[in-house]
């Protein structure tokens, strides 16, 4: 993409490629004299946390908004402090088939809590793994505080076992230490299309919408390639590079709201039930959720 | 009398001076990044968009409110305590083992020992990992039920592994030691008629306290603030350590600050304090070993003894089995079908080294970074250790006192301080915004492996008499003549040791590496750990094993040409380091200084 970009503006590109955790520590380290011109990772809520703080430039309307579906213009906050690229599942299931035969394989969130899964279930670590929280909070707002609670203190008391990130729950997945997980849908059709023994199950209760969010940082160093580079990822010729993966390998996997544009064909689209996760609250609920999962889940 | 009492004081405000570069270098690489990064404790939003000094003790206040930090703290000191005994334990075991084996043996096994100080900590807790879990190798290998392994992946389990990663810190530590101990004390009880057990519980161990303790406190603080093994270890455990907290308070949105400065501060402190029982310790009395009648020791048995077959056994479960592991799991093409004959492929190795790709990228920057980083740490350790060890004043011994606290601070805490402090507002007008440039980024990682490399110096130098260097003055020899012929060919394994700590720490080091490179030119481990997120991990090791073999093929070449050089130079010219040992043993033969060859040495007439 960076290189894409480049090619077309001549504006040259400095990228650090990281994980969210790492991009945004590096952010707010930074945040007396920043460095950055744009950000762009997934997690609206993680973006309206530094927002809240002022970081993120407001107002600013690229010049082809017009390209957005209804989906994504809806996904733009009020205040155009960052723009939605795309989106995927905080969550979707994924089972081991060379464990789980087909008539025993989840069908919903609450098929996990069976014997048959007994101790033998992973997600990742929200405070760890950007995506999880939003599948977390997720799952909160759509069955209530009370409810979303008892589901992952009922998932503990099936032996539910939390890893750190994408990467150790997928392993322990495919290595058979679990027979299925509940990790980002965009890594486990990745790990899908490399071939490992995996299938993917979207509940019918719907899955948690997590929007790749772009954002440009309120004190650019170079605010004009800042803006140009936002109304990159926007067009249509931008979109096309995203979603080949060959460009973006795990990251081409997701669901894009710019008209015209049609997704990788390795994504499953027929029956998934979207469900919104609405990003202030989930950014106000952040510490007191966490918090909450901490000391009650992964402890 | 008050002419004596003015020389007393010009040569204390002499040794202040002398010193004073020392603590420059402190103050640049650790005290003032740490520093910015510790005020905002107090002054949580100092480094805001819109500096604001507001006093505010709620951050602080909120690391002792928080019970799970009380909990934490004391999982970390259980882990860091318990890890650190049996280190030692092992470390003592090895470096004894090492010296009674015959040569090559001797070779083999401190090369093998080098190999897991090299060998950067997530390769062998990923190594442990895939051998050990429900449906790894030894699984797939012996058809082992799931959960076979359950007792493994506990805290105990945690400890035995975490001591076996650190032993290396004690071992080196020792085998310098007992290299320098010579035999004439043990040969003096002997002929009082001593025997063994008595001689080695109450002269030899007692000697290498020094060595023992210095090689135990690191092998302490770097089980008490580790995080990315116990992470990688037991995942489904979550034993709460305080590095972890940590860690959270760095990984969360909104990033805060203000709790992990103070989190690392009482990471700080604890080491602090757990080392200066160690230096009351140490206090007591005199462990110069080295003196003008050592001689080195030349005992070489022939065959091998049955502490150094415990030895090797030790250090090959160490490193052999999680690094067969690791090179195992970069010949996979999938990671499911595990060791099945038709999953084994180089494809992920030529893929790494393709010309011109990220890999080969990646690499010759790391490997720049690293030499750079590696040649600084390793004068600037020795230059400090000397001034630390020998010199009398307040500001030898301030470094001393910092150099230990700072080996607790986890990278992460070390690499967010400089992005504050070399990123700040001040120093926008005089140009010197070193943030985001190689110079920030190499400043670093000499940061992060300096306190190390002084410390194994110390551990090497504590053992030197003073009087060896009195002795060399009186016969009219200058600073530079006493260090090049007496000082560095007693710290010779050290130094070189140092060079190689910092290279292979800083090729696979990641936090710094991850918070300070400049846009556009991710390092090695950057580009490592984005594999291992991206789920190639097949891909992640083949880069890291490629590492590694470069890292001893590096190795191997330095100690290759350091050998043959000194040799040359030894016959040639008769050196200087000649000259000294010439006093030493007696016999003026040439030696080798980088190798660990016993120094051929004859018999006193």
């Amino acid at each position: 993409m960076a290189q894409a970009f480049q090619k077309k503006t001549g504006i040259v590109v400095s990228l650090v490629d990281d994980s969210t955790g790492n991009i945004v520590a590096r952010m707010e380290a930074e945040r007396s004299n920043p460095h950055w011109d744009v950000a762009w990772f997934d997690g609206d809520s993680t973006m309206q946390t530094l927002d809240n703080q002022g970081m993120l430039l407001r107002g600013f309307t690229p010049a082809d908004m017009r390209n957005y579906t209804p989906l994504g213009l809806s996904l733009l906050p009020k205040d155009h402090a960052y723009f939605p690229t795309g989106i995927t599942a905080a969550a979707a299931i994924a089972y081991n088939t060379r464990l789980v035969p087909q008539k025993n394989a989840p069908t919903s969130w609450q098929s996990l809590l069976s014997p048959y899964f007994k101790n033998s279930v992973a997600m990742n670590n929200p405070a760890i793994s950007g995506p999880t929280y939003p599948f977390v909070a997720g799952i909160i707002q759509q069955m209530g505080a009370k409810r979303g609670e008892a589901y992952f203190k009922n998932l503990k008391a099936n032996g539910l076992k939390v890893f750190p990130t994408n990467g150790v729950t997928l392993q322990a997945l495919e290595e058979g230490q679990v027979k299925a997980i509940m990790i980002q849908d965009s890594a486990l059709t990745k790990a899908k299309v490399s071939g490992e023994p995996i299938k993917l199950v979207y509940p019918k209760s719907g899955v948690y919408m997590l929007p790749g969010v772009l954002a440009i940082d309120s004190h650019a160093p170079d605010m004009a390639a800042a803006k140009a580079f936002a109304a990159f990822v926007l067009s249509p010729q931008g979109q096309r590079i995203m979603t080949n993966p060959k460009n973006g390998g795990g990251d081409s996997y997701f669901n894009p709201i710019i008209k015209g544009i049609r997704p990788d064909s390795a994504r499953p689209q027929a029956g998934i039930h979207w469900v919104r996760v609405n990003a202030v609250s989930a950014a106000r609920q952040f510490n007191s959720i966490q918090n909450w999962f901490h000391e009650n889940i992964v402890q | 009398m008050k002419i004596s009492y003015n020389n007393s004081t010009w040569v204390r405000i002499r040794a202040t001076l002398t010193s004073a570069p020392s603590l420059v270098v402190i103050a640049i690489l650790i005290l003032y990044p740490l520093a910015a990064l510790f005020i905002q404790i107090v002054f949580p939003h100092l480094f805001d968009y819109h500096t604001s000094w507001r006093l505010s003790l709620q951050p602080f206040m909120q690391v002792f409110e928080d019970p799970a930090n009380l909990t934490a703290l004391l999982n970390s000191l259980v882990i860091g305590l318990g890890a650190a005994f049996i280190a030692t334990i092992i470390g003592t075991v090895t470096a004894f083992g090492s010296h009674r084996a015959p040569r090559t043996m001797r070779l083999l096994l401190d090369l093998t020992v080098w190999l897991i100080f090299f060998a950067p900590s997530y390769v062998i807790a990923q190594g442990w990992l895939i051998l050990m879990q429900s449906g790894g190798i030894l699984a797939q290998l012996f058809n082992l039920p799931p959960g076979w392994s359950n007792w493994f992946f506990t805290p105990e389990g945690l400890i035995v592994v975490m001591s076996l990663r650190y032993f290396p810190f004690v071992h080196l530590a020792m085998t310098q030691a007992i290299a320098n101990v010579g035999d004439e004390l043990s040969g003096s009880a002997r002929m009082l008629g001593a025997g063994k057990q008595r001689i080695f519980w109450r002269i030899t161990l007692p000697l290498l306290a020094p060595a023992l303790m210095a090689g135990a406190s690191i092998a302490f603080a770097e089980g008490f603030g580790d995080f990315g093994f116990a992470a990688a270890i037991t995942p489904q455990m979550q034993i709460p350590l305080l590095s972890y907290q940590i860690y959270a308070a760095l990984n969360e949105a909104p990033v805060n600050y203000s709790a992990a400065a103070g989190l690392s501060l009482l990471l700080v402190a604890v080491t602090a304090a757990v080392l200066a029982l160690q230096f009351r310790f140490l206090k007591t009395r005199s462990y110069a070993t080295l003196s003008t009648h050592t001689r080195r020791q030349t005992f070489a048995p022939k065959r091998l003894t049955p502490i150094s077959v415990v030895s090797f056994v030790i250090v090959l479960l160490a490193i052999g089995l999680p690094m067969i592991a690791t090179i195992s799991a970069s010949l996979w093409r999938h990671w499911a079908d595990g060791i099945a004959a038709s999953n084994w492929s180089v494809d992920h190795y030529t893929q790494a080294l393709q010309n011109g790709g990220q890999g080969l990228q990646a690499l010759s920057a790391s490997l720049a970074y690293a030499g750079i980083a590696a040649v600084a740490t390793m004068l600037l350790g020795l230059i400090m250790a000397l001034q630390v060890t020998f010199g009398k004043s307040l500001v030898s011994r301030a470094v001393n006192v910092l150099t230990i606290a700072t080996i607790a601070i986890p990278g992460l805490v070390l690499a967010a301080g400089f992005v504050f402090a070399w990123n700040a507002d001040w120093l926008i007008p005089i140009h010197l915004v070193l943030y985001g440039t190689v110079i920030c980024l190499d400043m670093a990682y000499i940061a992060g492996s300096l306190p190390y490399a002084i410390r194994l110096q110390i551990g090497a130098l504590t053992q030197v008499s003073a009087n060896l260097f009195t002795a060399a003055k009186v016969l009219g020899a200058k600073n530079a003549t006493v260090i090049r012929t007496i000082i560095l060919p007693l710290v010779d394994a050290t130094v070189v040791s140092t060079f190689f700590l910092t290279f292979t720490g800083v090729l696979f080091e990641l936090p710094a590496s991850s918070l300070l490179y400049p846009a556009g030119a991710p390092p090695l481990p950057v580009l490592i750990a984005a594999k291992f997120n991206a789920f190639e991990w097949a891909q992640g090791s083949a880069l890291t094993v490629i590492g590694m073999t470069i890292v001893l093929v590096i190795y191997g070449l330095g100690r290759y040409f350091a050998t043959r050089l000194l040799r040359r130079r030894d016959f040639a010219t008769s050196a200087p380091s000649a000259v000294v040992r010439k006093a030493v043993d007696h016999s003026g033969q040439h030696t080798q200084l980088l190798s660990d060859e016993p120094y051929p040495v004859q018999r006193m007439e």
